[in-house]
């Protein structure tokens, strides 16, 4: 749990400050200044249009993690709720759940990205919807499937048994149980989140190709790889780095644990 | 001629004409019944009880039967002289005929449904519509819900028991003033037949009728019954009042069986079950049936597979049965997860082998606890000082409850578990197997614990062993499973006697080789 708190909390404070504190203008361009190396003003550089690419990464960063929350959010909480209900009622529920998982991991979430672009403009929160959405098929099946699993065990008889109200055994009983796995899940995923934001980015998927993001600086830098590789180098940085906090975080989720099992860690 | 006697036989005499020497087989029974009475009829086999009484009301064809003396009816008419269309309306309007066998009396290709409102519509007069409604009432009354599967059922797809009393709502429903009911139970066991009393007794509340209950258990009679006559031999061999004709047992009829059970009333009944899972061919359960009584501490024991386990379950409701009923108090108990399952209308718990596991492990004890008061609807106030006086109870210290489960041992787990239970004020207690995982000393102990709580608490308990010794030491009556079967049914120290199944034997004698103490044993 420790380095869940730690990893996410250190991103939400960044994610809170980028959005509060504006370093330069990422936009501004200085011909005069381009391919700088890092120096005071500009600590990793600039770029061929004498942008800091500081700037760019750290808003870069926000409409990633933009996506981020918003599709994790989306897909975490329909596929919980989804997941739980058909795997604990069954019958209609369980098969209008599977039903909807399977459609929303048949559809391509890219097309599907694309098209809600096109429909609602180009801003992170859609894209990060759109991307939840497609997600959330996966979720619920691991939810149902564990959920089902917890049914049968002997607590849930008991507790059943008591007479205690179906909410209060889903939130109490099972819920807790079933969001360790999950946010394991998400941990993986959210590294495909980020490479999916940064790939609709660089096919140009914004009509404003100014708007720092990764993606689109991938795009931008691309014909310079061979000459200066170093630009490149950031945005695939971030990338990859984001992603791994997030699986390192993750992984092997549990909610709370007994001084028993804390020894054996 | 007296017009208070509702019935009135005089010097009635019944023989076979074809018979060569002429004798009677009744040979002058003289009886009067006032209004209300309920007269229990018993004597041994072939002793006249039922031909008296088809005579008396006119069943037997007397091109057949030579009937002589008189069968009054309300001091006014005899019955054996009456007109064959008096005599049918009389049968179907003044007399209710509850007959032995059900299933021969019902119609195997009409639901019961149908033939309850069609016999109901023919002897009341009344339109098919009411005729059903009444139907439904008189099955509500005898204990079967008027589901829509209930009501599609044909009688073969109803117990023995339930057939029964379906026959007794169909006479019932027509209110009939005399009601003959000719050895209605003795095709039933023994629960069943409790059952069928503890009906009649709820009917005598409610509707006022004269009754003549033919039976050979006195038991049975002593409950119903205000008068008794004994038959022996085409004679009544003796009458009175119920009480002292049973007390005081003049001749050797009575004699035969006076020895009646103390008033036990039936707590849970569990009728005719039957289950297969899918996975596998064979029946786990096939057509198990035993009564609990209140009170009573019943061990449920036999080898691994037997179907103990999932009998439990089926009984608590945790799984689902392909047919037969679980009962409480007449009642069907729904399924776990159904609407009309509550705590107070169904006080039936059960501690499972596994105690850690049957507590959600990431919780305190002291939650759960909390969790289950809650659901039973205690108040806040009260629910610290129940849940302190039930842990002393259960001989465990108070701090027990601020650990979690996995930091307490199997024997306090198990007595946490027993205490969860009866937060809840339960009535019926199933025990799962509960102290196999234990020490023998800790077995000891939640045996000691498990039998002091029932009797204060007037508990009535099913406690599942493989275990024949623990079953001695804590039951008061034992049941025992093999493959599916029931095959014994009585006092745990009976199980050692030599009129047992092979099977039983069985496991006394394995019993034996293992614990050579069984003679010495201190209770």
């Amino acid at each position: 749990m420790k380095k869940v708190y730690i990893s996410m909390g250190i991103i939400f404070l960044l994610y809170i400050l980028t959005m509060i504190i504006s370093i330069q203008n990422p936009k501004t361009v200085n011909m005069g200044s381009a391919f700088l190396p890092t120096s005071h003003e500009h600590l990793l550089g600039t770029d061929q249009f004498g942008r800091d690419i500081l700037s760019l990464m750290i808003y870069g960063f926000n409409r990633t993690v933009s996506v981020l929350l918003a599709a994790i959010a989306i897909s975490m909480i329909f596929g919980l709720i989804l997941g739980i209900c058909s795997g604990y009622f069954g019958g209609a529920v369980e098969v209008f759940a599977r039903l909807f998982s399977d459609i929303s991991m048949i559809i391509p979430s890219f097309v599907l990205a694309l098209i809600a672009t096109a429909k609602f403009g180009a801003n992170p929160v859609t894209i990060g919807i759109v991307l939840g959405v497609c997600d959330i098929g996966i979720y619920s099946n691991q939810t149902e499937a564990l959920t089902k699993k917890l049914k049968d065990s002997e607590y849930i008889q008991a507790v059943e048994l008591l007479c205690i109200p179906k909410t209060k055994i889903l939130l109490r009983h099972i819920l807790p149980k079933v969001v360790g796995p999950a946010l394991t899940l998400m941990g993986g995923k959210a590294g495909s989140i980020v490479l999916a934001y940064a790939s609709l980015t660089f096919i140009g998927l914004g009509t404003d190709t100014s708007a720092p993001d990764w993606g689109t600086m991938l795009y931008q830098y691309r014909t310079y790889l061979i000459d200066r590789p170093i630009l490149l180098l950031w945005p695939s940085m971030g990338i990859l780095i984001l992603a791994l906090i997030f699986y390192y975080a993750f992984d092997n989720f549990k909610m709370s644990r007994s001084r028993e099992e804390l020894l054996y860690e | 001629m007296n017009n208070e006697y509702i019935l009135e036989l005089k010097d009635l005499r019944v023989g076979l004409r074809s018979a060569k020497d002429g004798k009677n087989i009744i040979k002058g029974v003289d009886l009067q019944l006032m209004p209300g009475d309920k007269l229990g009829v018993v004597g041994s086999s072939g002793g006249g009880k039922s031909l008296t009484f088809s005579a008396s009301m006119g069943f037997l064809d007397q091109r057949q039967w030579n009937i002589q003396g008189e069968s009054i009816y309300k001091g006014q008419e005899n019955i054996l002289t009456m007109k064959n269309e008096e005599r049918e309306v009389f049968r179907r309007k003044k007399l209710g005929y509850i007959p032995q066998n059900a299933l021969n009396s019902l119609n195997p290709h009409m639901k019961i449904i149908d033939q309850m409102s069609q016999n109901i519509s023919f002897c009341n007069g009344v339109s098919k519509h009411e005729a059903k409604d009444i139907a439904i009432d008189g099955l509500e009354f005898i204990g079967i819900e008027p589901t829509r599967a209930n009501l599609n059922k044909y009688p073969h797809q109803f117990s023995g028991g339930m057939r029964q009393r379906t026959l007794m709502a169909m006479v019932l429903a027509k209110e009939p003033e005399i009601i003959l009911a000719d050895e209605p139970s003795s095709a039933l066991d023994v629960l069943n037949q409790a059952r069928s009393v503890e009906l009649l007794q709820r009917l005598m509340e409610r509707y006022s009728f004269t009754m003549i209950y033919i039976s050979h258990s006195p038991g049975m009679v002593r409950k119903l019954c205000n008068k008794i006559i004994v038959f022996g031999q085409g004679i009544v061999v003796e009458s009175g009042d119920a009480d002292e004709v049973l007390d005081m047992p003049v001749s050797t009829h009575t004699n035969n069986g006076v020895k009646i059970s103390p008033e036990r009333t039936p707590i849970l009944q569990v009728e005719n079950i039957w289950k297969t899972f899918d996975s596998k061919e064979k029946p786990v359960l096939k057509g198990v049936s035993f009564t609990l009584y209140e009170g009573e501490i019943l061990g449920l024991a036999g080898v691994s597979g037997c179907g103990k386990s999932t009998l439990s379950r089926i009984i608590t409701g945790i799984i689902p049965m392909d047919s037969g009923n679980v009962l409480f108090r007449d009642r069907e108990i729904p399924g776990i997860g159904s609407r009309d399952r509550s705590l107070d209308r169904f006080p039936v718990q059960m501690i499972f082998q596994n105690a850690i596991a049957s507590f959600n492990q990431d919780y305190t004890i002291e939650y759960s606890l909390k969790e289950a008061c809650i659901a039973s609807g205690m108040d806040r106030e009260n629910i610290d000082e129940e849940i302190r006086s039930i842990i002393s109870e259960c001989d465990l210290p108070i701090e027990i409850i601020k650990k979690k489960p996995t930091q307490v041992s199997g024997g306090q787990m198990q007595r946490l578990a027993i205490s969860r239970a009866l937060l809840t004020k339960p009535k019926v207690l199933i025990a799962d197997e509960i102290i196999s995982a234990l020490d023998l000393s800790t077995q000891i102990k939640i045996l000691d614990l498990l039998k002091n709580l029932a009797k204060k608490r007037n508990l009535s308990v099913i406690f599942i062993a493989h275990d024949l010794m623990a079953v001695r030491r804590v039951a008061d009556r034992a049941v025992i499973l093999f493959e599916g079967e029931k095959v014994f049914d009585q006092e745990p120290q009976k199980i050692w006697s030599q009129e047992v199944h092979p099977h039983v034997k069985e496991l006394a004698d394995a019993v034996e080789k293992v614990n050579l103490n069984l003679k010495n044993d201190e209770d």
